[in-house]
């Protein structure tokens, strides 16, 4: 059983790594962006395999399915930038029948010179036989699971993970809401001049798929954050399913996107970290200390500023698909 | 017993159509026919995975979740394949494919 | 036997995937040095993210009782702020296109003869509110 399992994860692990070098040695960026997104699936199997099914999670939807969307409109846009540019007037289509391949050209980076093969492979095979001489060589521990595991009875949740992200080291997840804000913010601070540049599939199929799946969607999300408090799960990844969902509807009808007004998308998109501060000063003002909770009200609050999170992850994430800002805002 | 044996023969019989779906995807010649092989291939093989693994399910509740993943999978599936199918018809194979 | 013990332990999934996550780490700081488009540059970047979360996660998983959960959470942490800072690298990376006109860091120091009307133009154009929507864009054939 055992020698079954170690063979698992040789392979596994000659996937992913054979996966990564494809990815890197790609000279197509679209075929590196497929081979990347694969990646994050192989990831997600390891994850699971390393007892981390939170992680999987997240790897899934975030890491393989958001970057991967992200990933593919950058290529779609830099494309219809380059055959602007290239076809000498602004917004003309380029002639159709050379198009795609043409087009497709300007997504190709060519091989990497001979000169510098030597040195960043010295250089790469340094570092990495560094960190694997200091990863052999490390004590044995058993880390703080035992800490953690102590307390899970004052945390108000009844999963470790949970705990730790929004008790134990709620701190962390807090800073993490603001960078996931100021990177939006960074987005937004570009212009407001993108347009998603897909062209929608005509016929009934996408749009009926849709009716199907962002409910089941809407519902799965749901699941997920209310599983995180005793299974694996949480504010992340309903989040990132949700945001998926928005992702789809923007994909399928890119033409008709529903404004979304300015004041409640932005109230949606600060509410994860304006909540989590909220909360965080009410414990500093109630003598737990910043972003401490009493014992009695842990549950409720880690319940309501998840589910603010969820929201403001979901529509982060969106809106930085959409990169720009909302259209008829002038700020 | 039965249900671990059940397990096993419908998990590697669903294992055998996912190998030759990726056989399929590898090897034919154009992107038609690989949708073709790949689609359909791990439709069936998901399905004989999901069938196994329902022997070993919990209670009810499992089995739903279980058939709600082979549901989604084939609805997803079956639109990007379509949708592949139709980006290639309207613009041609990507060059990069051979 | 006894040193078919000693490899059993060296495959074990607490020294095996940190081993992995350490290559990972490494293949990616090579792309990330050989390669010039910028895309080809965040995506090796993330193999690299990738890498140092293979790290974390297996060396959470040494040991005998269940993995440690914080870091778990941290990974889980990593997950999210690479791919806010993905996006954001994104978004820098389709804006430089739009000024210069390509996505590629050459070696050596900026190009002095970047064409600096064009670079105008094209912020004008960017922030010139009601000539954003393209109305050609959406050429359905």
């Amino acid at each position: 059983m055992s020698l079954l399992l170690v063979i698992f994860d040789l392979v596994l692990l000659a996937g992913i790594i054979g996966v990564a070098w494809r990815c890197l040695a790609s000279t197509d960026l679209f075929r590196a962006v497929v081979l990347f997104i694969t990646f994050g699936l192989l990831l997600a199997l390891a994850w699971v395999r390393l007892e981390a099914p939170d992680i999987a999670l997240a790897e899934a939807a975030i890491g393989a399915g958001i970057t991967g969307a992200l990933l593919l409109v950058t290529l779609e846009r830099l494309r219809s930038i380059m055959a602007e540019r290239h076809s000498g007037r602004p917004h003309t289509p380029p002639p159709d029948p050379s198009g795609p391949h043409a087009l497709l050209r300007a997504l190709h980076d060519p091989p990497p010179e001979r000169h510098s093969f030597f040195p960043a492979l010295i250089f790469a095979l340094v570092v990495g036989s560094l960190l694997v001489t200091a990863l052999w060589h490390q004590p044995q521990s058993t880390g703080l699971e035992p800490v953690v595991d102590a307390h899970m009875d004052v945390s108000g949740v009844d999963h470790p993970i949970t705990a730790v992200l929004l008790n134990f080291r709620a701190y962390d997840t807090f800073l993490e809401l603001a960078i996931v804000l100021i990177a939006l913010l960074g987005a937004w601070s570009l212009g407001r001049h993108d347009l998603i540049p897909a062209r929608p599939a005509p016929g009934p199929i996408l749009p009926g798929t849709l009716r199907l799946l962002v409910p089941v969607a809407i519902v799965t999300g749901v699941y997920v954050l209310w599983a995180g408090s005793h299974a694996p799960g949480g504010a992340f990844q309903a989040g990132a399913i949700l945001g998926a969902a928005g992702i789809l509807l923007v994909l399928a009808r890119p033409r008709q996107l529903p404004m979304a007004p300015g004041i409640p998308l932005r109230l949606g998109i600060t509410a994860g970290v304006a909540l989590f501060l909220l909360v965080g000063l009410y414990g500093l003002g109630a003598g737990h200390g910043f972003l401490g909770y009493a014992d009695a009200w842990a549950y409720p609050l880690i319940i309501l500023i998840e589910v603010a999170a969820t929201l403001s992850i979901a529509l982060t994430l969106v809106a930085l698909f959409v990169a720009g800002r909302p259209a008829g805002d002038d700020a | 017993m039965i249900a671990n044996t059940l397990t096993v023969i419908l998990v590697l019989a669903g294992l055998v159509f996912f190998a030759a779906g990726t056989a399929g995807l590898l090897r034919f010649p154009d992107v038609y026919s690989r949708l073709h092989a790949l689609t359909k291939a791990d439709n069936v093989g998901l399905g004989l995975v999901i069938l196994g693994l329902m022997f070993q399910a919990g209670g009810p509740a499992d089995i739903l979740k279980l058939i709600l993943i082979w549901v989604l999978v084939l609805a997803a599936g079956t639109t990007a394949a379509h949708m592949v199918a139709q980006r290639t018809w309207t613009h041609g194979e990507f060059e990069s494919d051979r | 036997m006894n040193g078919l013990a000693e490899l059993a332990h060296t495959l074990a999934p607490g020294l095996l995937y940190p081993t992995g996550g350490a290559i990972l780490f490494a293949m990616g700081l090579y792309g990330l040095i050989r390669r010039h488009h910028l895309v080809l540059r965040i995506l090796a970047l993330n193999i690299m993210g990738s890498g140092v979360f293979m790290v974390l996660l297996g060396v959470a998983a040494r040991g005998e009782g269940p993995p440690d959960p914080v870091a778990q959470a941290l990974t889980l942490t990593g997950i999210v702020v690479a791919v806010s800072a993905t996006a954001f690298a994104l978004a820098l990376v389709v804006h430089l296109t739009r000024l210069t006109g390509h996505a590629v860091m050459l070696p050596g120091p900026p190009d002095d003869d970047a064409p600096v009307e064009d670079i105008s133009r094209e912020e004008h154009h960017a922030d010139g509110g009601p000539a954003a929507p393209h109305p050609d864009q959406d050429r359905n054939p």
